[in-house]
């Protein structure tokens, strides 16, 4: 089911008259993609992400905070990131993922395949 | 943070990583990973206030549970369909660095395996009989199909794929052995000299392959025990079909093949070459061996040779071979031939044991019957005469000549009897049977 897809059956499920923002469940595709954009700003760990994620798309994301973590080793397995471990002091050790240039690549593909998802609901449903 | 709140968080992990298919290598690392999160976020909701029972409920509760995580994590590992059905194709989870040529050679080596299994299995599925081709088809199938994913394996830095590549080589060695030094002649045999190569390369490049080897991913230990004993009883099970008696082939006793042997002396006076020279013997005489073999079949085979051969591309054979006492004293017999009588029956060479030809070679007569003639219930006679000229004094005091008459039905068994001129006998088992 493709992102629209899911934002439609969401819209099916809900009284639109009493929802001001509607959740929309992410795809492990876009999860991937926006923890690509997050990472490719500087290096963070799953912690920051989970954050960066909530604080910038308020509500309107919704996923439980630990599926991050199977879409950054999914991503680490792809290539398209690297992770270290690096110690905190007394706090849990932190493992850092950064972009690889494979990462860099499959982000601005992603990105354009995005832009051009976006303009074409744009023009399907008006701005 | 207290102990009990810790060892909440601690088993709410344990519980994701137990479900979630992990490598071994890497729970320990998934884990300290998730628990950070907990430990950190709990710390934050403890500090807007929040008891530390309430913050770690809640930081739990947004975190999400088992049926959030283990499937992301599952197929976030395990990302190829046949990957994840047979859970041990799983790239290592941390890459050896470099892969020895050994190694390279190894996982070849086992490709090529896995090719001449595949060939292999559809030879069996469609030449073997019926119930040998059933057992052994799958058998074969099933090897090749490991052979294939343990290629696959040791190329994706998988120990369990080295140790059956390993296994696979050795085997092919010890059958290259076998082949070289059974049978008369040299046999030279290809895939053997390539198994103890590689085998050899290994050993000689022993700290790299070492190295590869201890960086190789491991397979949790249940699941590597199921390999190994999957590869042990998949290679005992693939011997034994051709050991297993098969119901739909005949055996010793669903034929009945009785012999007679008649003999006559008649003159034959003429040029004969005595000692290397050609001189008149007036004395010479010809002894002519006529055998009547008479096979009746109560039953017949099922697809003896696989479902891919019909009727006219097999066949059996009658031999027989004269047994002249004198001619042990090698004087008196010049010839032994056989003179065609009867009917021929058609090509048998191709069915039967080879050392029916050196039956042929030694002054024999072989008769073929084409598997088109051989139905269940019906009876052939086949006639051979075998002729041997006489010659000098010694031929007067011949003693009575026997035959040896033997019946082959393919490669599979032997029905023989020896008869003296004058009688008749009845063919009969001599364990023979294959």
């Amino acid at each position: 089911m493709t992102t629209a897809e899911r934002y439609l059956e969401s819209l099916g499920n809900r009284d639109l008259r009493e929802e001001q923002t509607l959740p929309v469940q992410l795809g492990r595709g876009d999860l991937s993609l926006l923890l690509l954009g997050l990472i490719a700003e500087r290096e963070m760990y799953g912690y920051e992400l989970v954050a960066g994620l909530r604080e910038r798309s308020g509500t309107v994301l919704d996923l439980p905070e630990g599926t991050v973590y199977p879409a950054l080793r999914r991503l680490e397995r792809q290539g398209l990131i690297a992770g270290r471990w690096v110690d905190s002091g007394d706090k849990p050790r932190r493992r850092y993922y950064r972009l690889t240039q494979d990462g860099e690549q499959a982000l601005a593909t992603g990105r354009a395949a995005w832009r051009r998802f976006v303009a074409a609901t744009d023009a399907v449903l008006g701005r | 943070m207290d102990e009990t709140t810790e060892t909440r968080l601690r088993d709410h992990i344990a519980a994701i990583v137990a479900r979630s298919g992990l490598p071994p290598a890497d729970r320990d690392d998934v884990a300290e990973e998730l628990l950070g999160h907990l430990v950190t976020r709990t710390a934050e909701l403890v500090a807007d206030g929040l008891s530390e029972e309430d913050a770690a409920s809640r930081a739990i509760a947004e975190f999400g549970g088992v049926d959030d995580l283990a499937p992301d994590f599952r197929s976030a590992y395990h990302s190829r369909l046949w990957a994840s059905t047979l859970g041990v194709m799983l790239p290592s989870d941390r890459m050896p660095e470099g892969r020895p040529m050994p190694v390279t050679a190894l996982a070849a080596l086992t490709g090529v395996t896995a090719f001449f299994g595949a060939i292999g299995t559809f030879v069996v599925a469609t030449n073997a009989t019926p119930i040998r081709a059933v057992l052994a088809t799958p058998m074969f199938g099933i090897a090749a199909i490991l052979d294939w994913l343990a290629t696959l394996a040791i190329l994706a830095g998988q120990r369990w794929g080295f140790l059956v590549g390993l296994f696979v080589t050795v085997v092919m060695l010890l059958a290259g052995l076998g082949q070289m030094t059974s049978g008369p002649g040299t046999t030279i045999s290809l895939s053997g000299i390539a198994a103890a190569v590689t085998l050899i390369a290994i050993a000689v490049n022993g700290e790299g392959v070492d190295r590869w080897f201890a960086e190789s991913g491991r397979l949790p230990a249940p699941t590597a025990a199921a390999v190994g004993v999957f590869v042990a009883v998949s290679t005992l099970v693939g011997l034994a079909p051709g050991q297993l008696p098969d119901p739909t082939q005949i055996g010793p006793q669903d034929i009945t093949a009785t012999a007679a042997v008649s003999c006559r002396t008649v003159p034959e006076p003429g040029l004969n070459d005595v000692d290397g020279a050609a001189e008149l013997d007036p004395n010479a005489r010809q002894l002519e061996i006529d055998t009547m073999a008479t096979v009746t079949w109560h039953r017949t085979d099922w697809y003896p040779k696989g479902f891919s051969v019909g009727p006219e591309g097999y066949g059996d054979a009658v031999a027989f071979l004269a047994d002249v006492p004198s001619n042990r004293r090698a004087a008196p017999i010049l010839e032994l031939w056989p003179q065609d009588v009867g009917v021929e029956f058609g090509s048998w060479a191709s069915s039967v044991p080879e050392e029916v030809s050196n039956m042929e070679a030694a002054g024999g007569d072989v008769r073929g019957i084409d598997g088109q003639i051989i139905r269940a219930g019906s009876e052939v006679t086949v006639r051979s005469r075998l002729v041997a000229h006489i010659v000098g004094d010694l031929g007067q005091n011949i003693e009575p000549p026997s035959v040896e008459v033997s019946y082959w039905h393919l490669d599979r068994f032997r029905l023989r009897a020896s008869v003296s001129c004058g009688q008749e006998a009845q063919l009969s088992d001599e364990g023979t049977s294959r």
